[in-house]
Protein backbone atom coordinates (compact mmCIF):
# COMPACT_ATOMS: atom_id res chain seq x y z
CA UNK A 1 0.00 0.00 0.00
CA UNK A 2 1.47 3.19 -0.90
CA UNK A 3 2.30 5.78 1.79
CA UNK A 4 -0.91 7.98 1.37
CA UNK A 5 -3.63 5.73 1.21
CA UNK A 6 -2.30 4.34 4.02
CA UNK A 7 -2.04 7.41 6.04
CA UNK A 8 -5.59 7.42 4.64
CA UNK A 9 -6.32 4.84 6.37
CA UNK A 10 -4.93 5.34 9.89
CA UNK A 11 -7.09 8.86 10.16
CA UNK A 12 -10.06 6.61 9.29
CA UNK A 13 -9.42 3.88 11.93
CA UNK A 14 -7.92 6.30 14.38
CA UNK A 15 -10.82 8.50 13.92
CA UNK A 16 -13.18 6.25 15.49
CA UNK A 17 -11.16 5.81 18.45
CA UNK A 18 -10.35 9.20 19.29
CA UNK A 19 -14.14 10.38 18.97
CA UNK A 20 -15.18 8.61 21.89
CA UNK A 21 -12.24 10.02 24.15
CA UNK A 22 -13.22 13.47 23.52
CA UNK A 23 -10.56 14.19 21.13
CA UNK A 24 -10.03 14.76 17.47
CA UNK A 25 -7.41 15.70 15.20
CA UNK A 26 -5.10 18.77 15.54
CA UNK A 27 -6.50 21.83 13.22
CA UNK A 28 -2.75 21.83 12.30
CA UNK A 29 -3.24 20.29 9.21
CA UNK A 30 0.88 20.41 8.40
CA UNK A 31 1.42 19.13 12.15
CA UNK A 32 -0.81 16.08 11.26
CA UNK A 33 0.50 15.46 8.00
CA UNK A 34 3.97 15.24 9.18
CA UNK A 35 2.91 13.19 12.01
CA UNK A 36 1.19 10.53 10.25
CA UNK A 37 3.98 9.90 7.69
CA UNK A 38 6.22 9.32 10.45
CA UNK A 39 3.90 6.69 11.35
CA UNK A 40 3.49 4.93 8.39
CA UNK A 41 7.30 4.99 8.14
CA UNK A 42 7.24 3.56 11.61
CA UNK A 43 4.73 0.81 10.76
CA UNK A 44 6.64 -0.22 7.93
CA UNK A 45 9.51 -0.68 9.72
CA UNK A 46 8.15 -2.48 12.94
CA UNK A 47 4.81 -3.09 11.50
CA UNK A 48 3.20 -1.29 14.14
CA UNK A 49 2.25 2.67 13.85
CA UNK A 50 4.10 3.78 17.31
CA UNK A 51 3.93 7.13 18.64
CA UNK A 52 6.69 8.92 16.81
CA UNK A 53 7.34 11.32 20.07
CA UNK A 54 8.28 8.69 22.51
CA UNK A 55 10.84 6.15 22.55
CA UNK A 56 10.64 2.62 21.85
CA UNK A 57 12.06 -0.27 24.26
CA UNK A 58 12.66 -3.90 24.50
CA UNK A 59 9.78 -4.34 26.70
CA UNK A 60 6.87 -5.44 24.79
CA UNK A 61 4.09 -4.06 27.22
CA UNK A 62 5.95 -0.82 27.69
CA UNK A 63 5.75 -0.53 23.96
CA UNK A 64 1.86 -1.13 23.51
CA UNK A 65 1.06 1.55 25.21
CA UNK A 66 2.46 4.02 22.75
CA UNK A 67 0.70 2.63 19.62
CA UNK A 68 -0.81 5.42 17.88
CA UNK A 69 -3.79 6.47 19.45
CA UNK A 70 -2.31 5.92 22.65
CA UNK A 71 -4.49 8.36 24.46
CA UNK A 72 -6.17 5.63 26.60
CA UNK A 73 -2.68 4.76 28.30
CA UNK A 74 -1.49 8.47 29.10
CA UNK A 75 -5.55 9.69 29.56
CA UNK A 76 -4.32 11.97 32.64
CA UNK A 77 -1.42 13.50 31.11
CA UNK A 78 -2.93 14.42 28.02
CA UNK A 79 -6.08 15.38 29.09
CA UNK A 80 -4.14 17.95 31.46
CA UNK A 81 -2.35 19.41 28.29
CA UNK A 82 -5.61 18.87 26.27
CA UNK A 83 -3.25 17.36 23.61
CA UNK A 84 -1.54 14.14 23.16
CA UNK A 85 2.45 14.46 23.48
CA UNK A 86 3.17 14.78 19.89
CA UNK A 87 0.07 17.21 19.58
CA UNK A 88 -1.52 14.91 16.51
CA UNK A 89 -4.60 14.68 18.87
CA UNK A 90 -6.15 17.49 20.82
CA UNK A 91 -8.97 18.34 23.21
CA UNK A 92 -12.29 18.52 20.78
CA UNK A 93 -12.80 22.25 21.78
CA UNK A 94 -9.18 22.96 21.02
CA UNK A 95 -9.35 25.67 18.21
CA UNK A 96 -5.53 27.17 18.89
CA UNK A 97 -3.26 24.11 19.04
CA UNK A 98 -0.35 26.26 19.39
CA UNK A 99 -1.36 27.50 22.55
CA UNK A 100 -0.64 23.92 23.99
CA UNK A 101 2.09 23.05 25.97
CA UNK A 102 4.28 19.62 25.98
CA UNK A 103 4.46 19.61 29.65
CA UNK A 104 5.77 16.45 31.57
CA UNK A 105 3.81 14.26 34.04
CA UNK A 106 6.02 14.99 36.35
CA UNK A 107 5.22 18.81 36.64
CA UNK A 108 1.37 17.84 36.21
CA UNK A 109 1.03 15.45 39.27
CA UNK A 110 3.62 18.00 40.86
CA UNK A 111 0.68 20.68 40.30
CA UNK B 1 26.58 26.91 29.37
CA UNK B 2 27.05 23.27 27.52
CA UNK B 3 23.56 22.10 25.70
CA UNK B 4 22.24 18.38 25.00
CA UNK B 5 19.70 17.19 23.87
CA UNK B 6 17.79 13.54 23.48
CA UNK B 7 15.81 13.40 20.52
CA UNK B 8 14.01 10.94 17.46
CA UNK B 9 14.51 11.95 14.30
CA UNK B 10 9.85 11.22 13.64
CA UNK B 11 9.79 13.86 16.47
CA UNK B 12 8.08 17.48 15.30
CA UNK B 13 9.10 18.88 18.56
CA UNK B 14 12.68 17.70 18.29
CA UNK B 15 13.36 19.52 15.18
CA UNK B 16 11.79 22.39 16.38
CA UNK B 17 13.56 22.37 19.41
CA UNK B 18 17.00 21.93 17.31
CA UNK B 19 16.07 24.95 15.39
CA UNK B 20 15.22 27.36 18.38
CA UNK B 21 18.79 26.58 19.27
CA UNK B 22 20.47 27.19 15.74
CA UNK B 23 17.94 29.92 15.18
CA UNK B 24 19.51 31.64 18.53
CA UNK B 25 23.36 30.60 17.47
CA UNK B 26 23.80 28.73 20.56
CA UNK B 27 25.87 25.52 19.63
CA UNK B 28 24.31 22.19 20.90
CA UNK B 29 24.99 18.42 20.72
CA UNK B 30 22.51 15.78 20.30
CA UNK B 31 21.61 12.16 20.00
CA UNK B 32 18.74 10.80 17.64
CA UNK B 33 17.80 7.69 20.21
CA UNK B 34 15.58 5.87 17.41
CA UNK B 35 19.11 5.93 15.07
CA UNK B 36 21.61 4.74 17.86
CA UNK B 37 21.99 0.80 18.63
CA UNK B 38 19.70 -1.14 20.87
CA UNK B 39 21.88 -1.07 23.77
CA UNK B 40 22.62 2.26 23.82
CA UNK B 41 19.12 2.83 24.03
CA UNK B 42 18.47 1.33 27.01
CA UNK B 43 20.94 3.13 28.47
CA UNK B 44 19.67 6.21 27.30
CA UNK B 45 16.12 5.49 28.29
CA UNK B 46 17.51 4.21 32.20
CA UNK B 47 18.28 7.82 32.13
CA UNK B 48 15.30 9.22 31.02
CA UNK B 49 13.35 7.30 33.19
CA UNK B 50 14.91 8.19 35.87
CA UNK B 51 14.63 12.19 34.73
CA UNK B 52 10.96 12.06 33.50
CA UNK B 53 9.49 8.65 34.27
CA UNK B 54 8.52 8.62 30.79
CA UNK B 55 10.03 8.26 27.51
CA UNK B 56 8.83 10.94 26.26
CA UNK B 57 11.04 12.86 23.59
CA UNK B 58 13.00 16.06 23.87
CA UNK B 59 14.89 16.01 26.58
CA UNK B 60 17.28 18.90 27.04
CA UNK B 61 19.60 19.60 29.26
CA UNK B 62 20.98 22.89 29.61
CA UNK B 63 24.07 22.62 31.96
CA UNK B 64 22.37 21.38 35.01
CA UNK B 65 18.85 21.61 34.22
CA UNK B 66 16.87 19.31 32.48
CA UNK B 67 13.36 20.49 30.46
CA UNK B 68 11.42 17.80 28.78
CA UNK B 69 9.26 18.76 25.75
CA UNK B 70 9.54 21.81 23.55
CA UNK B 71 8.77 24.58 25.69
CA UNK B 72 11.25 27.93 23.85
CA UNK B 73 10.19 29.82 26.92
CA UNK B 74 11.58 27.80 29.54
CA UNK B 75 15.02 27.42 27.27
CA UNK B 76 15.03 31.34 26.91
CA UNK B 77 14.94 31.67 30.62
CA UNK B 78 17.48 28.94 31.90
CA UNK B 79 19.96 30.54 29.15
CA UNK B 80 19.04 33.99 30.07
CA UNK B 81 18.13 35.10 26.49
CA UNK B 82 16.37 38.45 26.46
CA UNK B 83 12.57 38.32 25.40
CA UNK B 84 12.09 38.09 21.77
CA UNK B 85 14.17 35.18 20.88
CA UNK B 86 13.78 33.68 18.10
CA UNK B 87 11.22 30.30 18.95
CA UNK C 1 -41.22 -15.61 23.21
CA UNK C 2 -38.83 -17.50 20.86
CA UNK C 3 -37.02 -14.38 19.33
CA UNK C 4 -36.16 -16.93 16.07
CA UNK C 5 -39.40 -17.57 14.75
CA UNK C 6 -39.84 -16.19 11.11
CA UNK C 7 -36.98 -13.57 12.30
CA UNK C 8 -34.12 -13.22 8.93
CA UNK C 9 -31.76 -11.25 11.42
CA UNK C 10 -31.32 -14.66 13.44
CA UNK C 11 -28.94 -16.85 12.33
CA UNK C 12 -27.97 -20.49 13.37
CA UNK C 13 -24.07 -20.86 14.32
CA UNK C 14 -23.21 -23.56 15.85
CA UNK C 15 -24.12 -26.78 18.37
CA UNK C 16 -24.04 -25.56 21.54
CA UNK C 17 -22.33 -28.96 22.73
CA UNK C 18 -19.54 -27.64 20.21
CA UNK C 19 -18.91 -24.44 22.19
CA UNK C 20 -15.60 -25.64 24.82
CA UNK C 21 -15.81 -23.73 28.13
CA UNK C 22 -12.94 -20.65 28.42
CA UNK C 23 -12.08 -21.02 24.59
CA UNK C 24 -12.96 -18.54 21.31
CA UNK C 25 -15.20 -19.82 18.89
CA UNK C 26 -15.45 -17.82 15.33
CA UNK C 27 -18.65 -17.86 13.54
CA UNK C 28 -19.61 -16.39 10.35
CA UNK C 29 -23.20 -15.45 10.26
CA UNK C 30 -24.20 -14.10 6.98
CA UNK C 31 -20.40 -13.14 6.40
CA UNK C 32 -20.13 -11.24 9.77
CA UNK C 33 -16.95 -12.20 11.83
CA UNK C 34 -18.69 -12.66 15.49
CA UNK C 35 -16.72 -14.81 18.38
CA UNK C 36 -18.95 -16.81 20.47
CA UNK C 37 -17.14 -17.46 24.12
CA UNK C 38 -18.07 -19.90 26.74
CA UNK C 39 -17.38 -18.86 30.08
CA UNK C 40 -18.13 -19.84 33.40
CA UNK C 41 -20.83 -21.74 32.08
CA UNK C 42 -22.20 -18.55 30.24
CA UNK C 43 -22.19 -17.35 26.06
CA UNK C 44 -21.32 -14.44 25.17
CA UNK C 45 -21.00 -12.99 21.64
CA UNK C 46 -18.93 -10.33 20.60
CA UNK C 47 -17.50 -8.59 17.28
CA UNK C 48 -14.23 -10.53 16.07
CA UNK C 49 -13.26 -6.93 15.08
CA UNK C 50 -10.96 -5.29 17.46
CA UNK C 51 -11.80 -1.26 18.07
CA UNK C 52 -7.95 -0.36 17.35
CA UNK C 53 -7.26 -1.25 13.85
CA UNK C 54 -9.75 -3.80 13.14
CA UNK C 55 -7.54 -7.02 14.14
CA UNK C 56 -8.81 -10.39 14.43
CA UNK C 57 -9.63 -11.04 18.56
CA UNK C 58 -10.10 -14.91 17.22
CA UNK C 59 -6.25 -14.97 17.35
CA UNK C 60 -6.25 -13.53 21.07
CA UNK C 61 -5.99 -15.33 24.32
CA UNK C 62 -8.87 -15.25 27.11
CA UNK C 63 -8.01 -15.15 30.55
CA UNK C 64 -11.14 -15.02 33.02
CA UNK C 65 -13.73 -12.50 30.97
CA UNK C 66 -10.39 -10.89 29.58
CA UNK C 67 -10.20 -11.04 26.15
CA UNK C 68 -6.93 -9.56 24.65
CA UNK C 69 -6.13 -8.31 21.13
CA UNK C 70 -3.20 -10.16 19.05
CA UNK C 71 -2.02 -7.08 17.51
CA UNK C 72 -1.13 -4.56 20.46
CA UNK C 73 -2.74 -5.94 23.35
CA UNK C 74 -5.90 -4.14 23.98
CA UNK C 75 -7.96 -6.06 26.58
CA UNK C 76 -12.10 -5.98 26.45
CA UNK C 77 -14.66 -7.58 28.91
CA UNK C 78 -16.53 -9.68 26.92
CA UNK C 79 -19.70 -9.34 29.22
CA UNK C 80 -20.22 -5.96 27.87
CA UNK C 81 -17.41 -5.50 24.53
CA UNK C 82 -15.60 -2.78 26.93
CA UNK C 83 -11.93 -1.82 25.86
CA UNK C 84 -10.42 -2.32 29.98
CA UNK C 85 -8.35 1.40 29.49
CA UNK C 86 -11.37 3.30 27.96
CA UNK C 87 -14.63 2.25 28.63
CA UNK C 88 -15.93 4.89 25.93
CA UNK C 89 -14.70 2.30 23.91
CA UNK C 90 -16.78 -1.13 23.01
CA UNK C 91 -16.82 -3.80 20.60
CA UNK C 92 -20.31 -4.59 19.28
CA UNK C 93 -22.27 -7.53 20.93
CA UNK C 94 -24.67 -9.73 19.89
CA UNK C 95 -27.59 -11.35 20.89
CA UNK C 96 -27.67 -15.10 20.92
CA UNK C 97 -30.41 -17.59 21.19
CA UNK C 98 -30.23 -21.44 22.22
CA UNK C 99 -33.24 -23.80 21.24
CA UNK C 100 -32.74 -27.69 21.28
CA UNK C 101 -29.06 -27.34 21.48
CA UNK C 102 -28.83 -24.95 18.27
CA UNK C 103 -27.05 -21.19 19.03
CA UNK C 104 -28.68 -18.50 16.87
CA UNK C 105 -27.19 -15.24 17.03
CA UNK C 106 -29.26 -12.18 15.99
CA UNK C 107 -26.89 -10.56 13.51
CA UNK C 108 -28.50 -6.69 13.98
CA UNK C 109 -26.00 -5.09 17.07
CA UNK C 110 -27.93 -5.18 20.23
CA UNK C 111 -26.70 -4.88 23.86
CA UNK C 112 -27.77 -7.78 25.14
CA UNK C 113 -25.95 -11.48 25.28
Amino acid sequence: MNAESRKKALRFLFQKVIDPLGYKFSPDEELVDFLLDQEVILEQKHGIPYCPCQGLTKKREENMKIVCPCIPFHREHFDAMKRCWCGLYVHKDVTNPDELKQIPMTEIKGG
Amino acid sequence: MKVFMYTLSTCPWCRKTKNFFKSNNIPFDYVDYDLRPEDEQEKIMEKMLKISGAGSFPVVMIGERVIVGYNPEKYSEVLGLKKGAVA
Amino acid sequence: MNPVNGRSSWVFVIEDKKLQENSVNLVFPKGLSILLIKSAGQIYAVSNQCAHMGCGLAGGSLKGHTLQCPCHDWRYDIRTGEFLDAKEIRIPMYQWWLENGRIFINIEEGDRS
